[in-house]
């Protein structure tokens, strides 16, 4: 079983964007606790097993090509903490290439 | 020590449907912002993805056209991370199952010179919004109108080796896609954009060498540039001794250099995993089938169609294929004219295209009809005008001044064929300049060109050219 | 009119014994008088309520009413509901109004019933004692001191207060039907894709169900009538046709297959067996066999659970990032800093441990890949099931291991960890559960659970029914809620 390192949580509360920072050891602990109580499906041999996506054999339905919204811009956008002239704010991002596309 | 580069191109094709990926919001440019963002797009808390058929429709067509294997399942991942532009904190995109995989498609070198260069895969994927930098306020602004929208991620396998070929592969692709009708695939507006990986190994090295990445690069040109100076780059660092960092890089366009981005230190992790919400897409051998069977003629056949019917140049046959429109309007004035495919296809990779190209129109709102074109043509080759005239009654036509035989009669241009008529005309010049004609007949030849001169003159051009030649010899020797 | 079953209600409403109008205020009023000590509800739309059952009167007046036109409803605060906070419990969403319907309340209003208001529930649904609402924790009505269980403890507290005749309630490893058991009422998971999940908050999209809490299996089955079947919005819903779901429920069950589980029985509780086996024998007058099955896999599927819930929580809680709604930080320094201050400062504890768990999980995928196991093993636990209902038509056993405890029990943490034993396993399978209550244990409700094949709710709604015809259990209520 994978111990945990300091490094380890502190990567891992920045993948998640979550700062738990003072509370590390609680966080260390609850992790160790998980990893141990979920350690006997590790044990399982299941190299032959398909892992199970849906509840049984279907396959994704799809949706035809239609356009069925409308601009609802200044309805959506009254639940956002910043904007202007109908663009979402966000803290300046100095970072020039993190989205894949 | 001799180099190998290797280029490895990962592109993005934005597909053509009305609505996006997974929302029934429109997919269509010019809107204000944020104006095409639905609660499917932003992301808003139990709102599920709706898969778009046409997608699917679209990305199988390309599989089939670069004989791939269509996947009769396939899975959507989300791929997860932090991004303003990016509303959900994931993509869904496909990771371990792509929809298409192992294909190719036959690039032209040079006549009778076809490489083969594998695709690996092609999977679709949802489009990022976009992140608008305004530095006076220390602010950015999102919008969120390109969230969503169908992406076909298309990757080549590592058998590219130049930045010639990269771009010709790139150009093939563009317009398979355009001829697949399923994007629009322009570089400015960004929906074919490219991701380029460059990389170097020494004929000894078994291995590939390490790789950098150049992102977005937005014109043929540019990546061609942009890779030409990667692998000169990396060719320099490793004969002095150094390393190639994996790192991503940009292309600097005023400088023509690529420059190292700030390296990650952060180590992405994506914790791909299936997404719960979409289950996997199996597609039926009729769903393919009846793809396969709406399939049309693709630019590699087009092109050798073209050549062996028509009896083209390569050269000519190349160009006429690489646009489908092209293609389709020289078949038409072919057919509607009955005239010499040689002649249509000088006259539409020249004459029009230019005009096309100088005005930035595209050929399918063409000012002259293809079946203007023809007649036109149809007038050089029986003579009525020669070949200068044509140019200036393709203007004519150009600026809508009638049809051909129309400003042929209204402008006078119709060619004196007639020798009886331009014997007469001669028999006046001869009058007027006696001297000079007898000088001409003992020998002094330029002064040929001096009665050529005053019969054109004359008639205002339209003396058919090769006849007064004829005559004015006949008459010297007489 | 609280001690009416919806049937009774509407047929109350149809001989114009009283009015929608007079049902709703009714209500209102109960709720307002009891729900102080429940803390049951987050919103009341009192409003909104008075404002349908009016226009529901009308209906029936102008005899154009559907089938449940003027029933009163909650709905567990994670449906969203056009124009109403919908809060999931969380500092996150406080403010949160959403433009749309939830599938299942879109369905519901389009059958005339008459939302009363949002009920409590863990934050994010994320708990089985609701005490890790923002609100703060739901109290049973059977015993003031004890949790309601969770997470979709304010509809069944609300229900077994009487101070509403049914709810909608949501259910990943047993948050419908742990809090039923709690709270002695009936409860009901359908199968995965039975009911839409569109416009119901996400917690673990593969095993998160939308249900409902009621009096008994009857009523749940009228309800589910208009709920159950495919939605354009859900593709994960089934194409299936959806069966009348009272057509069957008096059906006889006589020569029924029952399947208990060994593993459900080992280890149990004494009080809780004795309930559960007088429940068997009731059901072995009627008729039905009972025979002993095996899941040997079942051991793991709270493990399995323990890895699959968190790993889809932190994906699909990672929109919650301040920009387009919810919680947004005050001042922050960069966007990292608006990430992260607004998300650790608008989700609870709970909620921040199962993300950083499912974040753990989902980014070590050496020397395993948790989440990738975790289905694979959820395939065996599921295909154990398959097996079973070759031999049985229902398997039964208890819903939860004791019934509820204090609430603040530190003390008993890890029990409290389990008490969702018996009921992950069928979120992961899919398959539809009912909880029904069997009885009382040291004076407080303890239920039985009913898991039914695949698509096959009649069937369990039958039997619950049937048991509910030969016994009075559903029908308690308790002190001080009369």
């Amino acid at each position: 079983m994978p111990t945990i390192t300091e490094n380890d949580l502190i990567k891992t509360m920045h993948l998640a964007q979550l700062d738990l920072a003072k509370d590390m050891p609680i966080y260390k602990q609850h992790l160790a606790d998980v990893l141990e109580f979920v350690a006997p499906i590790c044990e399982v041999d299941a190299k032959n097993v398909e892992p199970m996506l849906y509840i049984q054999d279907f396959s994704l339905r799809l949706r035809a090509d239609n356009i069925t919204e409308s601009n609802q811009r200044d309805m959506l956008q009254t639940s956002a903490a910043h904007v202007e002239d109908g663009f979402y704010l966000v803290p300046e991002v100095i970072k020039t290439c993190e989205t894949e596309n | 020590m001799n180099w190998q580069p290797t280029i490895g191109l990962e592109v993005h094709v934005q597909l053509k449907t009305f609505s996006k990926l997974f929302s029934g919001v429109a997919t269509s440019a010019g809107a204000l912002p944020n104006a095409q963002a639905g609660i499917i797009d932003l992301g808003y808390p139990g709102v599920l993805p709706a898969l778009n058929e046409a997608a699917v429709r679209m990305a199988v067509k390309f599989g089939l056209s670069i004989n791939a294997e269509i996947a009769k399942s396939s899975i959507f991942e989300r791929k997860n991370y932090f991004y303003p532009d990016l509303s959900k904190g994931y993509q869904i995109t496909q990771n371990k199952f792509p929809l298409i995989k192992n294909g190719f498609i036959d690039i032209l070198l040079a006549e009778k010179e076809v490489k083969r260069i594998n695709i690996n895969r092609a999977h679709l994927e949802e489009d990022a919004g976009k992140l608008l930098h305004n530095n006076f306020n220390r602010v950015s602004r999102v919008d969120f109108n390109r969230a969503g929208i169908p992406l076909l991620e298309i990757v080549s396998a590592p058998d590219i080796h130049s930045a010639k070929e990269a771009v010709i592969y790139l150009k093939m692709l563009q317009t398979l896609v355009r001829y697949l009708e399923i994007s629009d695939a322009n570089m400015q507006e960004g929906s074919f954009r490219c991701d380029v990986n460059v990389s170097v190994r020494s004929n000894r090295q078994e291995e590939l060498g390490i790789r950098t990445e150049i992102k977005n690069i937005n014109s043929f040109r540019f990546i061609e540039h942009a890779i030409d100076y990667e692998i000169n780059r990396q060719i320099k660092l490793l004969e002095n001794g150094g390393k190639v960092v994996q790192e991503t890089r940009l292309y600097d366009e005023t400088n023509n250099e690529t420059r190292s981005m700030r390296s990650k230190e952060e180590i992405c992790d994506y914790r791909y995993f299936p997404d719960p919400d979409l289950l996997p897409l199996k597609l039926s051998d009729s769903f393919i089938n009846q793809i396969k069977a709406e399939l049309s003629e693709l630019p590699c056949e087009k092109q050798q169609r073209l050549q062996k019917d028509y009896d083209l140049s390569f050269y000519d046959a190349n160009i006429l294929s690489a646009d489908f429109h092209m293609a389709n309007y020289f078949e038409e004035v072919v057919g509607i004219a009955k005239v010499s495919p040689k002649l249509a296809a000088n006259w539409i990779i020249g004459e029009l295209a230019s005009a096309l190209n100088s005005n930035n129109i595209k050929i399918t709102k063409s000012p002259i009809a293809a079946k203007q074109l023809g007649e036109l043509l149809k007038r050089i080759e029986d003579n009525t005008i020669s070949g200068k005239m044509a140019k200036e009654i393709f203007m004519a036509i150009w600026n809508k001044e009638g049809d051909v035989d129309d400003i042929i009669a209204n402008k006078g241009l119709q060619q004196i064929s007639d020798t009886k008529v331009l014997d007469g005309i001669i028999n006046e010049i001869i009058a007027v300049f006696p001297e000079e004609f007898r000088e001409c007949q003992l020998g002094k030849e330029a002064l040929l060109d001096f009665f050529v001169g005053k019969v054109m003159a004359k008639t205002k051009g339209c003396a058919n050219p090769e006849l007064l030649n004829k005559l004015l010899k006949r008459k010297l020797r007489d | 009119m609280h001690r009416r079953s919806i049937a009774e209600l509407i047929q109350d409403l149809r001989t114009k014994k009283y009015s929608c109008e007079e049902l709703t205020r009714y209500f209102l009023r109960r709720i307002k008088s009891f729900d102080k000590k429940l803390n049951s509800f987050i919103t009341l739309t009192e409003e909104y309520a008075m404002q349908k059952a009016r226009l529901a009167d009308k209906c029936i007046k102008q005899d154009k009413a559907t089938f449940l036109t003027g029933i009163p409803i909650a709905h567990k605060d994670l449906f969203c509901t056009k124009g109403i906070k919908t809060s999931c419990a969380s500092k996150m969403l406080e403010n949160f109004i959403p433009p749309y319907n939830a599938t299942v309340v879109e369905r519901l209003e389009q059958a005339g019933m008459v939302m009363l208001g949002k009920t409590n529930m863990d934050e994010f649904a994320m708990g089985a004692t609701n005490e890790t609402s923002y609100y703060g924790c739901v109290h049973n009505p059977w015993n003031i001191q004890m949790v309601s269980g969770g997470s979709s403890g304010g509809s069944a507290a609300a229900v077994a207060a009487r101070i509403v005749p049914i709810a909608t309630g949501s259910d990943t490893g047993g948050s419908i039907r742990l809090p039923c058991s709690f709270c002695g009422v009936t409860g009901l998971k359908p199968t995965y894709g039975r009911v839409s999940r569109f416009g119901m908050i996400a917690f673990a999209s593969s095993i998160d169900h939308a249900g409902l809490i009621g009096y008994n299996a009857y009523d749940v089955a009228l309800v589910l009538n208009f709920i159950a079947g495919m939605d354009g919005h859900d593709f994960t819903t089934v194409e299936k046709p959806v069966p009348d779901y009272i057509e069957t429920i008096n059906d006889s069950i006589n020569g029924l297959r029952i399947g208990l589980p060994r593993e459900y029985l080992e280890n149990l509780d004494v009080a809780v067996g004795l309930q559960i086996d007088t429940a068997i024998t009731e059901l072995e007058k009627m008729g039905a066999k009972v025979q002993e099955i095996s899941l040997p896999y079942f051991k793991l599927a709270l493990p399995v659970y323990a890895v699959i819930a968190p790993a889809e929580c932190s994906s699909n809680l990672a929109r919650f990032d301040g920009v387009r709604y919810g919680y947004s930080c005050k001042e922050p320094l960069n966007i990292e800093d608006l990430y992260s201050r607004s998300r650790s400062e608008g989700f609870g504890e709970e909620v921040k441990r199962r993300i950083l768990v499912g974040t753990y999980v989902l980014s070590n995928k050496k020397p395993i890949n948790y989440y990738e196991q975790a289905q694979k093993v959820r395939r065996l636990i599921t295909e154990d099931f398959i097996q079973a209902f070759n031999k049985v038509d229902i398997i039964l056993g208890p819903t939860t291991p004791l019934p509820a405890y204090q609430i603040a029990q530190q003390a008993e943490k890890v029990k409290i960890n389990f008490s969702d034993v018996f009921t992950t396993a069928s979120n992961l399978a899919g398959l539809p559960a009912i909880s029904v209550p069997v009885g009382f244990v040291d004076s407080l409700p303890i239920g039985m659970q009913l898991i039914g094949n695949y698509f096959a709710e009649a069937k369990i709604l039958n039997v619950a029914h049937r048991y509910q015809q030969v016994t009075d259990w559903h029908k308690q209520t308790p002190e001080g809620y009369c």
